[in-house]
């Protein structure tokens, strides 16, 4: 991830010599960095929420809340992987290809997006699982996110 | 199924999502998904294809560019040699601190475009000094909280990327209609903090006197941060580059001023780069999730009749910008300013233009009414970053803090609403 972004400020350097070649790769990058990158983010609570309410919720009741919320991003991710697959499969299968003179297999960039929801699928199963075991031990899980 | 019962699944499908503290984008996600698969009829691949064709795009790789140079200034400390230089050239007014902490994040502003950075670092900054000369708690930390959103008005601002990367607006057109503005804003705010002073001189020790050769030193130290300002900016302007280019180039100047400074660390890098990921992500999870809900809406029909509600009531367009006004200011005490950006700019942005207003002239306002919003509780992520740097004030004292401030902001929404041309003159001249 880091170098990722690392060799996208190079890259934009290139751009001083005319190659035609930035323009393309940076929003590739930029593609690989967002999706790969929003599994970390999520561990890092990095996606924002309104907790205007729930914080006001009795504990019990917000751990529970924030069980099946968690249980919906799951969810949600598995449909966002679905869709990841759908839509780097098609590209596969018609072997599309970008329309500048390099000719990049658009599969390449694009299969980040399905691995990038998919670890963010498989993270959710960890956090759900430890949401499951702490509510089961009365803890609550819903630690408050100074945001 | 009719119109209404199809928007009203929708939107109370999202609001108990929101409610319930689900995270932003999944909620607008399922409901999406929802709308896709029982309205739209149309594949679940819109997903991955609306992030897709928002994220493979040139002026969006602004974005984690800019987080990024930000990122480094903060993490590197850069920013206290900043907040000095500005103590010394107007730290002399009445409540001279607090306006040093406004106008050392006009500069801020002008390097990173991210409000809730600036908040935390000129509240572990600036706070420790104010309270040491005696400043009233509520002038200080109100200061900070709103010197903050500032960040977000003056260019380059990474809300105004992705406003133009969303309304395929140039975003260089953007960036040079948010400084003037931004520059009148900045004043406002620091004459609020005089005339506060003034009238009631018990908030703020007496202001230090500096004399004219400490000014000169503290003009040269921030020379650097000056100069990279103007060549990004400068660059932008004069069409040499393009928003994105300037970006890395601010980036990489950024490394460059740090290591000239001895300031930068391995460990400070690495972190600004994860900066820039997480905020990314972040952003562009909402953004595409909120790009195919929208599509959603408009395959419907919402966002037309909404747009014929609107612009049928009897009030004038002013009137009717107004309650679009209103709809913002109720919104940002919960939204964060890119999830209330992307969630309802299909609506607004076809009902702005039948009404003849300029897009950019929105997204400059629209910048000010979400800044407005990011001090408002209780959803102002800058009160409670903020309240996370100075656990030991109550948040409401940052609130009650940040309350006069409110004044001159709404006040500049309606000045530019009745002078447009203080946003569009610059882009105007300079495109």
């Amino acid at each position: 991830m880091m170098v990722l972004v690392l060799v996208e400020v190079f890259m934009r350097y290139i751009l001083n010599r005319p190659l035609m070649v930035a323009d393309e790769f940076s929003g590739y990058i930029l593609v690989a960095l967002t999706f790969l990158g929003a599994a970390y983010t999520w561990k890092e609570r990095g996606h924002v929420r309104i907790t205007a309410m729930i914080s006001r919720l009795p504990p019990r009741v917000a751990s529970w809340t924030r069980l099946i919320g968690l249980v919906l991003v799951f969810v949600f991710a598995i449909i966002l992987s679905w869709a990841g697959y759908h839509f780097t499969a098609f590209s596969f299968r018609l072997g599309i290809s970008s329309a500048t003179w390099l000719h990049t297999p658009l599969q390449v960039p694009q299969i980040t997006i399905f691995v990038g929801f998919i670890l963010l699928a498989l993270l959710l199963i960890v956090e759900v699982a430890k949401a499951i075991v702490n509510v089961r031990c009365g803890r609550s899980i819903d630690e408050e996110r100074a945001r | 199924m009719s119109l209404e019962l199809m928007s009203v699944t929708l939107l109370v499908g999202l609001v108990l999502l929101l409610a319930f503290g689900v995270e932003i984008f999944v909620a607008i996600g399922l409901v999406a998904s929802l709308g896709l698969l029982l309205f739209v009829g149309q594949p679940i691949q819109q997903f991955a294809f609306s992030g897709w064709d928002l994220m493979n795009s040139f002026t969006m790789t602004a974005v984690p560019l800019f987080i990024f140079m930000g990122a480094i200034f903060a993490n590197t400390g850069v920013i206290r040699t900043l907040f000095l230089g500005a103590d010394k050239l107007i730290g002399n007014l009445p409540g001279g601190v607090a306006c040093s902490v406004l106008g050392a994040n006009a500069i801020f502003g002008a390097i990173s475009g991210s409000s809730i950075a600036a908040a935390a670092t000129f509240g572990k900054i600036a706070f420790p000094q104010m309270e040491e000369s005696g400043y009233d708690p509520r002038l200080g930390l109100g200061s900070i909280a709103v010197g903050g959103t500032l960040s977000v008005l003056i260019p380059p601002s990474i809300i105004l990327v992705v406003y133009g990367g969303w309304q395929e607006v140039s975003v260089a057109q953007l960036f040079a209609g948010g400084m003037i503005p931004g520059i009148i804003l900045a004043s406002f705010l620091v004459l609020t903090v005089v005339v506060q002073v003034k009238l009631n001189p018990s908030l703020a020790p007496q202001a230090l006197k500096f004399t004219l050769r400490e000014r000169l030193t503290a003009l040269i130290e921030m020379l650097p941060f000056l100069a990279v300002i103007v060549i990004v900016l400068g660059v932008i302007f004069a069409g040499v580059m393009t928003p994105t280019e300037s970006a890395a180039m601010g980036a990489l100047l950024s490394i460059v001023l740090a290591v000239a400074y001895h300031r930068i660390t391995f460990a400070a890098f690495k972190e600004s780069m994860w900066t820039a990921v997480k905020i990314t992500a972040m952003i562009a999870f909402v953004m595409f999730t909120a790009r195919v809900l929208g599509q959603v809406f408009q395959y419907i029909g919402l966002t037309k009749a909404f747009s014929a509600f609107m612009v049928q009531l009897p009030f004038g367009r002013y009137g009717i910008f107004a309650i679009i006004c209103v709809m913002y200011l109720i919104m940002g005490m919960f939204f964060d300013s890119f999830s209330m950006m992307v969630l309802t700019l299909p609506f607004v942005s076809p009902l702005i233009s039948e009404l003849g207003f300029s897009l950019i002239w929105f997204g400059v306002v629209f910048v000010i009414l979400a800044e407005i919003g990011l001090v408002t509780p209780p959803f102002g992520l800058n009160l409670f970053v903020l309240h996370g740097v100075v656990p030991k004030h109550d948040i409401m004292t940052i609130v009650i803090g940040t309350l006069p401030f409110l004044l001159p902001m709404l006040a500049m929404v309606v000045i530019l609403t009745a002078f447009p041309k203080l946003v569009l003159w610059l882009p105007g001249i300079l495109y």
